[in-house]
């Protein structure tokens, strides 16, 4: 049996998706099984992205009774996404959020999705692992915090995500080396830009890894080269959860129910136990029984949950007996410096995720500052492109003129790790959203290592680029994805789940989405999320330890 | 400011982004040529606002009513974003709400007018509008007018950035072809074109090198 089967044999998404052009296999959707509020199910998830969408598919297949809500639609590439970045809006949770602290975070298309898919619809597609020395950052370098978890007991879980994707890419040589399932893609202008300027440097930098299909994979087609990789796959071949999980969760009986928002989940105050959760549909408030809960809401969202879901016996928020729910919520720094060529580089040619390293992941003993940052293609689209060119303060004339020179310009970008901090926190603000529940406050400030990584990665894309012949760089300073805000932890007083991501107050409620992680390493968050997702899945079917 | 002689317009001769629509799916090409109809009715924002947006969003976007119809109606578009309430989904902690604080900020820069000029932002010389926005721009993060000018110029140029460079007209101006689905792309690579691309005809003329 090849390895391709044995994919086939646990999910078979890619399968189940339609050969005939159409992307969503609609017979799936209409037969859905579907739940009734009083069944009491084994589980309810909340939030139908990485982490909820695989934690779904492992259970149905266990033969759990599952369901996952998610707040936004259950998408259809063909008629919901678009191959344009403004009409693209909609995949973005837009509802009203408020950022603060020295350093305030933008949300939005930045870092947050919505729908059935999550964030995954609109990610780059960039799925590098975490590096061994990710969980143990307080031990080998003295900041950060360690997980309960070692890199060896996530790997097998990295191993079936990856070929589930699956991941093309060169062979890895960083971290723990591994190979990927799918070749590397060619190279577009800009990959090929960053190959040439790493080159000259002696900087190691390799195709991939991305989760976009290099051949055909079960009925899911080869990638056309079309560049809107953040605005939605519409051709199936990026993979989100909408693709890779959920098509094998529905054929297995699991429920996805869409537009439905989760404002409270229940809790007996007598036992302590989670009961199910108070959901709004169509309007109306309707409550989802069932034996467990798990929360996986990404990292703003599951705190809010958490927060607003207040009771007699928790009433600071549901497991936040030790103030824990919302603190050390991360942010990569992500600058990205562009480079200008008299050849045209036309960068929008191919995805945005192409080339990357990792060369500089780990702390070097010869800086003053502790961790490291990964380099990577990014590739703007013009709305995004014209906001490096207003940063640097042009307007008017000059912006237009300064725009005119799109086809000339390389993008880099890089991911820091900064370091999670209590102080950066989800709390409620005084302000509701359309539900009556308070909206998130978000207050995000950066330390001094912060600084110093951004500063050393935007130095290393210079580099780069005047290596491969720039003879213009300009930067813009970003943030790129998000993890942390209900942490794992060894004890309930360091954090908010244990090491199988069950929660140290209430016994039958799990988180399983980004939030739980403690360190976040210079990689790109959605592989690592679903691995853990996967890990809790086998302890719950299987009770691994 | 480079001032009006608009040779960055045609730096791609002959490419023509609405050609192409008919290889564009269905879907998209509704999107984005509804963009290219008439521009919606204003609802979001009153008279006076409207008058001195609209002002705003031409200098920002370097579009200029003396030239005839304007290319993108930014105005419109933002106005429409507004109405439906569509934001980017955060707001910082020191500014309003979006739609406030556009009707806030459009205010005080008519304030602003009256007080350099004695008329509001848009019936002022244009001399006069630029050094008014000039002047929010180099406040940094600065306050004007009890709001941090950072945040103000930050969210001015996001919206109109975003309503300019979805457009067509713009796309052209740029050498971006727009959508590309379920065509994609053959050709990538430094230096390479589709047969419907066209290659910039001043290529080493970069507008920003020091001396260009």
């Amino acid at each position: 049996m090849s390895p391709r089967d044995g994919v086939r044999a646990r999910n078979e998404s890619a399968w189940l998706l339609p050969n005939d052009g159409a992307r969503t296999n609609h017979r799936l959707r209409l037969d859905m099984r579907r739940f009734a509020d009083e069944d009491e199910i084994d589980l309810v998830i909340v939030g139908c992205g990485a982490g909820g969408s695989v934690l779904l598919q492992r259970l149905a297949r266990a033969g759990w009774r599952v369901a996952a809500l998610d707040a936004g639609p259950f998408w259809d590439p063909d008629t919901d996404w678009v191959s344009d970045e403004a009409g693209s809006h909609h995949l973005y949770w837009t509802d009203p959020r408020v950022i603060a602290g020295s350093d305030p975070v933008p949300m939005g298309s930045n870092n947050s999705g919505r729908g059935v898919g999550g964030s995954m619809v609109h990610y780059a597609g960039y799925t590098p692992r975490f590096h061994p020395s990710d969980f143990a950052t307080n031990t080998v370098d003295g900041v950060g915090a360690d997980w309960p978890l070692s890199y060896p007991e996530l790997r097998p879980y990295y191993e079936q995500i990856e070929q589930e994707l699956p991941v093309a890419g060169e062979r890895w040589p960083w971290g723990d080396p591994h190979g990927y399932p799918h070749r590397p893609h060619p190279v577009g202008g800009n990959g090929e830009v960053f190959l040439r300027g790493a080159d000259k440097l002696g900087i190691m930098a390799k195709v991939g890894p991305v989760a976009i299909v290099n051949g055909r994979f079960g009925n899911r087609p080869h990638c056309i080269y079309r560049g809107f990789c953040l605005q939605g796959c519409k051709v199936n071949a990026k993979a989100s959860p909408l693709i890779t999980h959920v098509p094998d969760a529905l054929a297995h009986g699991a429920e996805v129910r869409p537009d439905a928002m989760v404002t409270q989940i229940a809790v007996d105050s007598r036992t302590g136990r989670a009961l199910g959760v108070h959901y709004v549909t169509g309007g109306r408030e309707r409550f989802q029984r069932a034996r467990m809960v798990a929360v996986a809401g990404y990292s703003i969202e599951t705190p809010r949950l958490l927060l607003n879901s207040a009771s007699s016996r928790f009433p600071e928020g549901l497991c936040n007996d030790f103030d824990q729910v919302g603190r050390y919520l991360m942010v990569q720094g992500a600058p990205q410096t562009a480079g200008r060529f008299d050849a045209e580089v036309r960068m929008y040619k191919a995805p945005p995720p192409e080339v990357s390293t990792e060369a500089f992941y780990e702390t070097d003993p010869a800086k003053d500052y502790k961790r490291g940052f990964s380099i990577q293609t990014v590739s703007p689209l013009p709305i995004t492109w014209a906001e490096h060119v207003a940063a640097q303060g042009h307007w008017g004339p000059a912006l237009r003129e300064y725009m005119s020179d799109y086809v000339h310009w390389s993008c880099l970008g890089g991911l820091c790790e900064f370091l999670a901090r209590p102080e950066n926190r989800v709390t409620l603000a005084d302000e509701k959203d359309s539900y009556g529940l308070p909206v998130a406050r978000f207050s995000y400030s950066q330390c001094d290592n912060d600084r110093a990584l951004a500063r050393a990665a935007q130095s290393v894309m210079e580099d780069i680029l005047h290596a491969a012949g720039a003879d213009e760089v300009i930067t813009i300073q970003r943030y790129a994805h998000l993890v942390g805000g209900a942490r794992m932890a060894a004890d309930e007083q360091h954090g908010v789940v244990d090491r199988h991501g069950r929660s140290f107050a209430v016994p039958n409620l799990y988180v399983t989405d980004g939030s739980v992680l403690p360190t976040q390493g210079s990689a790109n968050p959605a592989l690592t999320i679903m691995a853990v997702a996967a890990r809790t899945a086998q302890h719950l079917t299987a009770g691994i330890s | 400011m480079s001032g009006g002689d608009r040779g960055w317009n045609s730096r791609f001769p002959g490419f023509d982004v609405l050609g192409q629509a008919r290889h564009w799916d269905e879907v998209t090409a509704e999107a984005v040529l509804a963009r290219t109809g008439p521009p919606a009715s204003v609802k979001f924002f009153t008279e006076a606002e409207e008058s001195c947006a609209r002002a705003l969003f031409n200098l920002l976007t370097g579009q200029d009513e003396r030239d005839g119809e304007l290319a993108v109606p930014v105005l419109e578009m933002v106005d429409s974003r507004l109405a439906a309430g569509e934001t980017d989904g955060w707001r910082y902690a020191d500014m309003p709400e979006d739609g406030q604080a556009w009707r806030d900020t459009l205010t005080h820069l008519d304030a602003d007018a009256y007080q350099r000029c004695g008329a509001p932002f848009a019936d002022v010389a244009r001399t006069d509008q630029v050094a008014l926005i000039q002047a929010v721009q180099d406040l940094k993060s600065a306050d004007w007018h009890g709001l941090p000018a950072a945040h103000v110029w930050s969210m001015w140029t996001r919206y109109a950035c975003t309503a300019f460079y979805a457009h067509p007209f713009a796309w052209a101006e740029i050498g971006f072809p727009g959508p590309a689905y379920p065509r994609g792309y053959k050709n990538a690579g430094v230096g390479k074109l589709e047969p419907f691309e066209v290659g910039d005809a001043h290529p080493s003329e970069d507008p920003v090198r020091e001396g260009a």
